[in-house]
């Protein structure tokens, strides 16, 4: 069985081509929109995918030595994320479906994230961190559906980190030579100043630490307040994630999405690991980010158990969280 | 800290077994943690010790249910409190030992301790069944006043009634209803205002990532 995903939930547009045997994914092409300066407006994503998307999808198919005629199903990440790069995505779906006589597999995008995790980790019972630029999420598989123990109750870890990074001036880029600006940042600093460290059981709160660090920054040493949001923000999810390992007893901690690359969390999350006798399993930096793979191999997953939709009900879905998705084929 | 029988691992604290001067008693230490900073890690603890420690005490004097301070030990972050014998709130539903009926009459009596503390001002801040003991004789014991604060601030009542929903959600999906539902009514006898408490519940849950009910208009379709 062979599955085209498409993903454009956020600032990435990328299509990829899975089967379901080995080495299941064929090829995985994506293009990232990069604004030169402030964050992503949504009507400039927008106009970023579909410029770039038949390139994309006709890569795709190229690098995987498919024809879009083998292709057995269409996946489409339709939530959650931002409604005009969501439908750019929508478009392309329907319209190849369409026109190819595909089914449509609807997928959400974090569950897309937390499958790639599984098949290229190999983890089989984790605790898993969802941790990108839009989510923060700890959660477990549990009678059907992924159960969310802990989120971010405003904005994402990622999020802070990169509206700090940047309204400081040390991004973009946001990522220099694998590592993120904040850790480069970090590294040079280790006075610990006093910023709000906010964990209401298991959730946590980061839009008063990034105010707070702003602030610190006019007055702080630079290197000494990106060391202390760091320490802070990633304490708090640490304390989050401990709490849910002793409440679940789980051996393996997953750690999913874009700021899985981050090499000052993997440390701490081993360190915290040891103490529980757990393991860390870390999704590979090519499927950290957002990517059209994960969304095809969630996709081939679903299509296996049915879960398709009609394109005229195929709606975007910018606030569809993960704990409202029946996943079948975990039974 | 000889002669102590180690008896659970916590997410921040070890927590012992044994007697403080001939009184069954439990021995809770919080623990460093390898990947803080020291600074930090000092701060949270030495902080967490004293809340629990002066919590408790107020906890009390208002009438509820928590095991009584012993002794505190803030330099190396433990305090010694009374054994309280029976078995946590999420063991108790995890063994099916109750019917709806049941259900509903533990969430009636976590929704009057909850209440009560609220009437005393204070905010539990880790509200869930693992923090909630149930003694044979049907007394409800709160523990683990770590993340308590004094506060009068609908919003901090709020959050407790939050973190308990969201345990029930993730841990015990299937007992949520009756809990709930037996939660509101005892809640309500100790809390005149409870609706308010509620809509802040909501508003807090509506503040969540990607929370389907905060989209007003259908312009997304």
């Amino acid at each position: 069985m062979l599955v085209l995903g498409i993903e454009s939930t956020a600032h990435t547009f990328g299509v990829g081509i899975v089967t379901d045997e080995r080495p299941y994914i064929l090829s995985n092409i994506r293009d990232t929109y990069v604004p030169k300066s402030g964050g992503m407006k949504p009507t400039d994503l927008a106009r970023h995918h579909a410029t770039v998307a038949a390139d994309v999808v006709s890569q795709a198919l190229k690098e995987a030595s498919v024809s879009i005629k083998d292709v057995d199903h269409i996946a489409v990440a339709l939530g959650p994320g931002i409604g005009p790069a969501l439908r750019v995505g929508a478009v392309v779906a329907r319209t190849l479906a369409l026109k190819f006589d595909k089914k449509l597999v609807p997928v959400n995008h974090g569950i897309g994230h937390i499958e790639i995790g599984y098949l290229t980790t190999g983890a089989k019972d984790p605790l898993i961190l969802y941790l990108s630029g839009g989510n923060t999420i700890i959660t477990t598989f549990y009678e059907g559906r992924f159960r969310v123990f802990g989120e971010t109750l405003d904005i994402a870890l990622g999020n802070l980190i990169d509206v700090f990074s940047r309204e400081v001036g040390l991004a973009p880029p946001y990522v220099v030579n694998g590592k993120h600006v904040i850790d480069i940042c970090a590294d040079q600093g280790g006075k610990l100043i006093d910023l709000p460290y906010v964990v209401k059981g298991q959730d946590m709160s980061y839009s008063g630490l990034l105010t707070a660090s702003l602030k610190a920054a006019r007055k702080y040493d630079l290197h000494d307040v990106c060391y202390s949001l760091r320490e802070v923000a990633f304490d708090m999810l640490l304390e989050a994630t401990e709490r849910a390992i002793a409440l679940t007893g789980k051996r393996e901690v997953m750690i999913v999405g874009g700021v899985a690359a981050s090499v000052s969390l993997r440390k701490k999350l081993e360190d915290l690991a040891r103490e529980w006798d757990a393991e860390v399993k870390i999704v590979p930096p090519a499927f950290a980010g957002d990517n059209g793979a994960m969304i095809a191999y969630a996709g081939l997953l679903a299509g296996k158990h049915g879960v398709f939709v009609d394109v005229e009900n195929s709606h975007i879905r910018p606030r569809w969280r993960i704990d409202e998705v029946p996943i079948p084929w975990r039974a | 800290m000889e002669g102590l029988r180690l008896i659970k691992r916590g997410a921040e604290s070890v927590i012992y077994e044994g007697y403080f001067l001939g009184i069954h008693a439990i021995f809770k230490k919080r623990v460093s943690k390898s990947y803080r900073d020291p600074k930090l890690d000092k701060e949270i603890n030495e902080q967490r010790t004293m809340y629990e420690a002066r919590t408790i005490y107020s906890v009390l004097k208002a009438g509820i249910n928590a095991p009584a301070v012993l002794f505190v030990d803030l330099a190396n972050f433990t305090i010694v409190m009374e054994f309280v014998e029976g078995a946590v709130v999420r063991e108790y539903i995890d063994g099916r030992k109750f019917d709806e009926k049941g259900l509903r009459e533990l969430g009636e009596k976590i929704g009057h301790v909850a209440g009560k503390l609220h009437k005393a001002g204070i905010a539990h801040g880790d509200l869930t069944t693992n923090n909630l003991i149930l003694k044979d004789n049907g007394e409800l014991f709160v523990i683990d006043f770590g993340l308590s604060k004094r506060t009068n601030d609908v919003e901090d009542f709020a959050t407790d009634v939050h973190v308990l929903l969201r345990s029930l959600e993730s841990v015990h999906p299937e007992a949520k209803d009756p809990l709930f539902e037996g939660f509101i009514s005892g809640y309500s006898i100790e809390i005149p205002n409870y609706k308010e408490v509620i809509d802040t519940v909501r508003e807090i849950r509506m503040r969540g990532r990607y929370v389907e009910e905060r989209r007003s208009k259908a312009s997304d379709k």
